[in-house]
This record gives C-alpha cells, structure tokens and sequence, in this order.
C-alpha cells in the first residue's frame, strides 16, 4: 500500500469538486440584487439543513429520554448510529458502480503504474469522502443529544470525533463489497444487474425492517401506563442486543467499558475494509475492463431499433431526450428510482410492521379536522417537490449542454420540454398518491379533484425554479454523474426554495380558512388563483435564465 | 520493444472480434505506425498494450515484460497519449503534470525540469497554471502528450495523435519522436494522415476489419505490390480495398 499515490489519486478525483465553493461562486456580490440573492440562498439552505437537523434531534431526544426513563441511558445514540450506517450504506450503494466501474477517470487510473489494491483503495476513500458528511448529518444530533443529558466527559470527546471519522468506512466497504459481488461475473449487462442488486438490497433491507419492527412491538403491552414501562424496558435491550455494533459505539461514549468497546469498534471496522479490498484485490481491474465493455453493448442495442423511429415533434423529442439522458447514467437512474421509491419503501415498511393500521385509526380521527386534506395535499407536496429533479436537469446533460446550444431551437421550448418531463415523473406520481391517500384516510373525492389541479400548479412552478436554479449556474464539467446530481448545491438549493413556497402557500391556506373562514374547499379553490401566478412567474423566470444560459457565452 | 502475439479481442457478445489474431514486432529504436480504416481495431490494440482492455487471447509483452501478468512494470515503461484527451479539468496544467510524475515516481526537481523544457517546445509555457477546462482542444491534446513524456518511458504509444494540433505543434510532435527514438527507444503511434506515416515511420503495419493485412517498410509494401512510385495513400486504398 502506498498511502502517498493513493492520496494523490483521491485529492486529484475530488480537486475542485467543493460544495461550498460552488456555492459562494454562485453570484458575484457587487450587484445589489446578486447580494439580495445570495442571503436567499443561504436562508433556504440553512432552513432545510436546520429543520432536518432540528426534527431529527427531536425524534433521538424523544428515545433518550424514553430509554432513560426504563433505565436504558444512550439509546439516542446508538439509534443514530444506526440511522447514519443504513442511510449511508443505502446512498453509498447508489453510487458503488460508479465509483468502482464507470469513473470516467478510470480510463486514466488504468494507464498509471499504481497497484490494482492502491487503485481499489483510492476508489474507497473516495467513495468514504462522498458520504462522509452524510453520516456525519445524521450522526451529529444524536451525539448532542448525549451530550446535553451527560455531560461532556473525555469518553463522550473522543467517541464523536473517533466514530464520526471511522464508523462511515464499515457502510462504505460493506456497499462496495455487495456491488462487487453481483457485479464480478456478470458477463453480460453490467448496469442491469447493478440496478438489481440495489434493488434486491433494498427490498431485503425493507422486509428485515418490518419483520423487526413488528417482531419488538409483539412483546409490547399497551394495556396500561405501568404495562408499558415494563415492556419497553425489555423490548428495548432487545433491540440493544441486536444493535450490538451500535450498542459498542454508545457503551463507548458513555464509559460502559470503553476500551473494550473502542477496541471491538475499530477492529469490526477495520476488519470491513481489508476484507473489502482482499475480496476485490485480484478482480478488480479486471471488472473494470470487462465493464467497460458492457456500457457500448447497450448502444448496440439501441441501434437495433434503429429501423424505426417514430417523429415526436420537437418537444415531444427533448422530453425523449431528457429521459434518455436520464437513462445514461446508473447515477441517474438510481436517483430517480430512489426518489420515486422512498415513499413506497415507507409505505410497505409501515404495511408490515403493522404501524399504517394504527396511522389509519389516528388519521381516522383526525381526518375530521377540517384541515386535514391541506396537510395532506402538503405533505404529498413536499414529498413531490423535495424529489423533484429538475434542479439538476442541465447539470445532468454535462458536455452535451455544448451541443444544445448549436440546436435551432427556442430556450422557451426546452423549458416546456424539461418541464413536461419532470411532470410526467412527479405530477404524475402525485396524482396516485393522492388517489392513494384519499381511500387510506377516507377523504371525500371532491378533495381529489382540487389536490390534483393545486398540485399540478405548485409542482410546475417548483420545476420551473428548479430549472431556473440550475440554468443560473448548471454544473457540467462532472467526470462521476453523481457530482451532477448528488453533489450538487443546486439539489439543495430547490430544496430550499420549494419549501419556502410550500410554506406560503400553507400560510396562504390558513390565512384563507381560519381568519376569513371560507371552507375548505372554496380555500382549495381560491388557492389555485396564487398557484397560477407563482407557476407564470416561475416559468418566466426559468425561461429567462435559460435564455442566458443558453445565448452564446 | 513490443511483441504482439496471437492477440484477439472481442467487446461483449459483439458479432465478430474488434481484433483478430494480431502478430507485431516493434523493435528497439523503430517508430511504428499504425495505419487502418476508422473502425479497423486500432484503438482497440492500443488499449489491450496499455492496460485498458485485457486481451482474450494471445499475449503482449512490452519492454520484455508482460502486460497481463505484470502490469506495473509495463504502464511504467509506456507513455501513453489516448485518442481523446482525459485530463482532471479542475486542475491547472502543472498541477496535473506534477500528479503524473508522483504517479510514476518522477522527484519534483527532474519534473520541474522535464515540464519547462516541454512545455517551451509546444508553447504552452504561459498557460501552465491556467486550469485545464479553459483549454482548447489542441491544447489539451498538447498537454497529454507532455505528460506521456514527462516520464521519460521506453515507449511511447500514441493513438491518432495529430488530431487537432495545429501545424506547427504537429511539426514539434514529429521532431519530438524522432529524437525519442535515437537513443533506443520506441514510438508506436496509429493516424490515418498517410503523409505523416510516410515521411516518419520506419516501417508501417496495416490493419482493417481487425486483421492484419500488411507490416513492413514502406519501401519494400511498394515493391511488393509492383508500382514502385505509388503513394502511401494509394498503397492504403489498394490493400484496404482488397479486404473490404
Ligand atoms: N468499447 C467498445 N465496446 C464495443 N465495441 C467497441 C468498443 N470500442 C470499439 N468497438 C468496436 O471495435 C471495432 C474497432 O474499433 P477501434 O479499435 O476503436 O477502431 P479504430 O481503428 O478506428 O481505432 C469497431 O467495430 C468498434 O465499433
Ligand atoms: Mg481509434
């Protein structure tokens, strides 16, 4: 191993590649309205990251507290332990392929004299600096919450640096290690089966989680307050006992025997990560060539189509194009897929664990509130809107925006384009959950039928913005899709953007029922007044960056 | 220098092979050109020397060393310009320059040296420290061809590398490969500019359809298809013609 070259390879693969100087690049503060600007984008940006941070400290306060009352000290951390290692893994499991197979850079690496083990090691640290703030994002409330309820001590000092540097190497080497596995003798369509393997681990992950969840609440007797304390003390060190990993990194911080639990730690971690590069070492460039060879099969295959191609029209023929850009890249895909998905993936969890039974019996009472379809239209928005993609729609074209600049066509119309296709993914899924939503909560129809106009006007203009957000400064230089996608502010900074306007909206919502006292329905309806303003407004101004980005430089 | 033997290749479950029972010889001091049709496998054989693609068959030794069986040493006796520039665009020339060497255990100083002397040559001296993505074409072109020489390989392996030079790089290219070989190294290099291949190379392999359709020196392909003032080109389009 040489620590220097793999360095080397990591520092040059990431060089330029900051988040936050993407971000303080984004306006140049001379101008009164560029300044205006930059405040907004940190406002949202910050709102979303605190709020996150904010709902997620609630939630492990909640456990701590829960624990701490059966007599069961750290619970918030060894279930943010856990939260960050799946999350990560999870995330981490999107982009393996990537980072593993299809780099572009890799056509480079290849070519250098550097050991396939110290190639196969810079690839994991690379993959480890990816995610390393993602873990640390969910990680950090629950260390403050111990913190706040013990004290600072040295064990508690040492724990958040030690694990919050470490622990990320355990998901990171396990998700290569899987994605190596299905992908080292698959001789035929590599992206496939890449997709399959997410697909399936997934699936397992979501099986396991509710089986398990459904599993704890068996032993959990409701009956009476005393019942309750008793039976979640043991249902609790249940779940300890099987969280052992978790168990050791919470012992640790507490000083439940904390050189023990340090040494354990650090040796499972250590153990993740040589035994993902011994599995890979002699395989992996092999794979790497062999794949290589798979993602120009695909082109083949698209050229036996060729015999026939319909003629869409030239809008009908970019939202092709936009799914077809969507479809290059497993990156893209998989981000796609994962938006569309987590709503799903929460929905089965629950449908197993038995938890929607009793989220039906509360909504049942609750839905009689008159204001419960505006909380449902919101959350269903504010998934919709929080997966929108259209933030990194010219992002994920990279060089080839190049080429749509020398295309005969009006920027206004590969706004409608762009638009019309993130609609068909997410106004489209919108509309089925709402249907969904409706029959679970036993909502009356006629609140369908304003859900779904309501929606298409908030979800257009959040594409729209979006659009806006990226052509202002789209990120195109990308060798790994996933630094157009994931690792890009923009994503963000919609983020942001949306919820401020979701929140307007409900602000809007409240102002119109509570202080005028219109009905619910008539308040849906006046709704759509402002919806339409904000969805003219949005899409001129998407059509106006667009005109910038896409006039001669 | 290079030995090619029985090599074949095929992508994927592609109908038939990119590269089929390909033998070559390049010896010590010679520049080599690989001429053949766009889609003939020249690229192809390129990667299987360099380590990109793995050949299914045959082997390929470089410098002595095997490419398969020993990788390490043959990337470091190969300096390697591909047919499209791949650079880290988010650094400037020099520091990608300087990322090469580390890579192929050149000392900072040596580097230093080598990188001003070549950068002079292609006159890309006054943007050295401008970031890679504020390149042209051609200058990019420019730099990978430095940092295929900055390691001082035995052998250089330089796929179409005209392309998008301006003339008097490419002047500066050919001069650079000529010195290259004189002190018993070797050039290996693939275009389809017929007049390059004939005032440079010392012999000349042809390839189309993935298979071997002549090798040897220039004078001697004239002599043997029996116009012995015909051009390169017309030798090409005869030979290439044949085989289609
Ligand atoms: N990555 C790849 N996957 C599948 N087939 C390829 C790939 N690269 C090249 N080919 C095919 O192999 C053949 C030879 O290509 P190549 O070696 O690039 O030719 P050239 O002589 O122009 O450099 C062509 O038929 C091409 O279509
Ligand atoms: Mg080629």
């Amino acid at each position: 191993m040489n620590m220097h070259d793999i360095l080397r390879m990591v520092g040059a693969s990431t060089k330029g590649e900051s988040r936050f100087r993407q971000l303080m690049g984004l306006s140049s503060p001379t101008k009164t309205h560029a300044r205006i600007v930059r405040v907004l984008i940190a406002v949202s940006i910050t709102l979303v990251f605190g709020m996150m941070l904010f709902f997620l400290g609630l939630n492990y306060l909640q456990l701590e507290l829960m624990g701490a009352y059966v007599g069961v000290p750290g619970l918030s951390w060894v279930f943010g332990s856990f939260a960050a290692g799946l999350m990560t893994f999870i995330f981490a499991l999107f982009s393996s392929g990537t980072i593993l197979y299809h780099g572009e850079d890799l056509r480079l690496l290849l070519t250098l004299p550097v050991t396939q083990s110290d190639l196969l090691a810079s690839r994991l640290l690379l993959h480890y600096r990816m995610h390393f703030m993602l873990h640390a994002f969910i990680f950090l409330p629950a260390q403050i919450v111990c913190l706040f309820q013990n004290g600072l001590t040295v064990a508690i000092a040492v724990s958040v640096v030690f694990q919050t540097v470490f622990i990320p190497f355990l998901p990171i080497s396990l998700s290569l290690m899987v994605i190596h596995i299905f992908l080292r003798r698959s001789s035929s369509g590599g992206r496939g089966r890449e997709s399959w393997a997410v697909g399936i681990m997934i699936f397992l992950l979501v099986i396991v989680q509710g089986l398990a969840s459904r599993w704890l609440q068996s032993g959990f007797d409701a009956s009476s307050v005393q019942k309750i304390a008793e039976t979640y003390g043991t249902v609790l060190l249940r779940l300890r006992s099987w969280l052992f990993f978790n168990t050791w990194l919470s012992d640790m911080a507490l000083r439940i025997q904390p050189l023990r639990n340090l040494v354990l730690t650090a040796a499972l971690v250590l153990a993740s990560i040589l035994s993902a590069l011994l599995l890979m070492k002699n395989e992996y460039v092999e794979t790497v060539q062999r794949l290589s060879e798979m993602s120009v099969k695909a082109r083949a295959h698209n050229g036996k189509r060729n015999g026939r191609v319909p003629a869409h029209g030239v809008v009908g023929t970019l939202v092709r194009r936009e799914f077809a850009v969507l479809n290059n890249h497993s990156a893209f895909r998989m981000e796609l897929y994962a938006e569309a998905c987590i709503p799903v993936i929460l929905v089965v969890v629950y449908a197993i664990s038995g938890t929607l039974d009793q989220f039906s019996a509360v909504a049942g009472t609750l839905s009689k509130h008159e204001f419960f379809p505006f909380i449902v239209c919101g959350i269903l928005l504010l998934m919709a809107s929080f997966s929108m993609m259209s933030s990194t729609s010219f992002s994920r074209e990279g060089k080839l925006l190049e080429a749509s600049r020398t295309l005969p066509v009006e920027p206004a119309t590969f706004i409608k384009a762009k638009l019309l296709a993130h609609l068909l993914l997410f106004h489209t899924s919108y509309v089925v959950f709402v249907i969904a939503a409706s029959f679970l909560f036993a909502l009356s129809f006629v609140h369908v039928l304003w859900m779904i106009p309501l929606g298409f006007l908030i979800l257009s203009a959040t594409a729209c913005l979006g659009l806006a957000i990226d052509a202002r400064q789209p990120r195109l230089d990308w060798k790994l899709p996933q630094q157009a996608v994931k690792q890009n502010m923009n994503g963000m900074l919609a983020m942001g953007v949306s919820l401020v306007l979701l929140v307007i909206f409900a602000a809007f919502a409240y102002l119109l029922k509570e202080l005028i006292g219109l009905g619910t329905v008539l308040s849906a309806l006046t709704l759509l007044v402002p919806g339409g303003a904000v969805c003219f407004f949005s899409y001129t101004l998407a059509v106006g960056q667009a005109s910038k980005l896409y006039a001669p430089q | 220098m290079v030995r090619i033997e029985q090599v074949s290749k095929r992508y994927g479950n592609a109908p038939r092979p990119a590269v089929e029972q390909l033998d070559l010889e390049v010896k010590r001091g010679e520049i080599f050109g690989f001429l053949g049709p766009n889609g003939a496998g020249k690229s192809t054989t390129i990667k299987m020397m360099v380590g990109l693609l793995r050949p299914d068959t045959g082997s390929i030794a470089i410098d002595g060393f095997d490419s398969v069986k020993d990788p390490m040493a043959t990337k470091m006796a190969i300096g390697y310009v591909p047919d499209e520039p791949l650079l880290y665009e988010r650094m400037s020339a020099r520091e990608y320059v300087f990322f090469i060497c580390e890579m192929f255990k050149v000392s900072r100083k040596d580097a230093s040296v080598r990188l001003d002397s070549l950068a002079r040559k292609f006159s890309l001296l006054e943007v050295l420290d401008d970031r890679i993505n504020t390149f042209s074409r051609g200058m990019k072109q420019k730099l990978g061809i430095i940092a295929a020489l900055v390691h001082e390989p035995q052998l250089l392996v330089l796929d179409e590398p005209m392309v998008g030079l301006d003339p008097r790089a490419s002047f500066v290219l050919k001069e650079v490969m000529r010195d290259f070989c004189k002190s018993g190294r070797s050039v290996f290099f693939s275009t389809h500019v017929m007049e390059v291949a004939e005032r440079l190379c010392d012999r000349v392999g042809i390839i189309g359809k993935g298979r071997l359709i002549a090798c040897d020196t220039f004078h001697n392909l004239q002599q043997r298809l029996g116009n012995g003032d015909g051009t390169l080109e017309q030798l090409f389009l005869e030979l290439t013609d044949e085989h289609a």
